[in-house]
């Protein structure tokens, strides 16, 4: 990992090595910043989106403060027809949030290989600033939200049985 | 670690903005509660960690067998549902535990 910020007269620019996205280097008007970092991570505070070019709904929340760190996201809607979150706010206040246009949620997943399914964070989602860039993980008190909800099966009819699980088994720790 | 033994209605503050009261001991549960500025976020702790453990699962990248995961949608596409409906855990809030 490497990285090194670049003063121009106009703007910023972070390079950064990444395992999965190569060489990239990042316009300041293009880094998400999360003053906090993510739980687990309070150093990892610049992020950048990294479109997925499978034309699936998923994106890659890349770190550009250390560039082995990525995350695959996606936007509630890839999921779910109705999702709602109730941002408190105390967190609006924190991230500048003026309106609801300018909120962006974004979901954690992460691919369970032994049981092959995709899982979401509905626990802990991210929502960011779409205006000032700015991001915060929140750690929701919903009982019924886990932090490993199944989304997707990778190898199975989603109309089989399979799909009962979605209503009461989170996957367990 | 700093260790007190407060009873019921007693206290402790932590700095000048927050304070810490055990409002109601029964059985091996303690009811408290937290008096801090806005800005300052206080979590359930387990809560807290099976996030943080999320994350640190989600950041192991599984390399090649993700990425044939994610081929393997594209055909097959995603299926929308309907998310879980909100339910509060059985005791919440900022501002005190219902009972």
């Amino acid at each position: 990992m490497s990285h090194t910020a670049e003063k121009t007269t106009t703007k910023t620019i972070i390079r950064v090595k990444t395992r999965r996205h190569g060489e990239l280097e990042v316009p300041e008007d293009k880094i998400l910043e999360f003053p906090a970092g993510l739980l687990g991570f309070r150093d990892a505070t610049r992020f950048a989106i990294m479109e997925d070019d499978r034309g699936l709904p998923f994106k890659w929340l890349q770190c550009l403060d250390a560039g082995d760190l990525a995350f695959l996201v996606a936007e509630p809607a890839a999921f779910f027809t109705n999702y709602e979150l109730e941002i408190p706010d105390e967190v609006l206040e924190s991230l500048e949030i003026q309106g609801e246009d300018e909120v962006l949620v974004l979901l954690i997943l992460t691919y369970r290989q032994d049981r092959k399914v995709i899982t979401a964070n509905l626990q802990g989602p991210l929502v960011l600033n779409s205006r000032n860039q700015k991001g915060r993980q929140l750690v929701l008190q919903v009982a019924s939200y886990s932090t490993r909800y199944p989304v997707v099966w990778l190898d199975r009819d989603p109309d089989s049985p399979a799909s009962e699980e979605r209503g009461e088994a989170p996957c367990s720790s | 670690m700093l260790v007190l033994t407060r009873s019921r209605e007693e206290g402790i503050v932590i700095g000048d903005a927050i304070e810490v009261k055990v409002l109601d001991i029964r059985g091996d549960r303690v009811r408290l509660g937290v008096i801090a500025p806005d800005d300052v976020t206080i979590h359930r702790k387990e809560v807290y960690l099976a996030i943080q453990e999320e994350n640190r699962e989600a950041a192991r990248d599984s390399g090649q067998d993700l990425d044939r995961a994610l081929e393997s949608l594209r055909d097959s596409g995603i299926r929308k549902v309907d998310p879980p409906a909100p339910v509060d855990p059985p005791a919440s809030g900022r501002n005190g535990d219902s009972s």
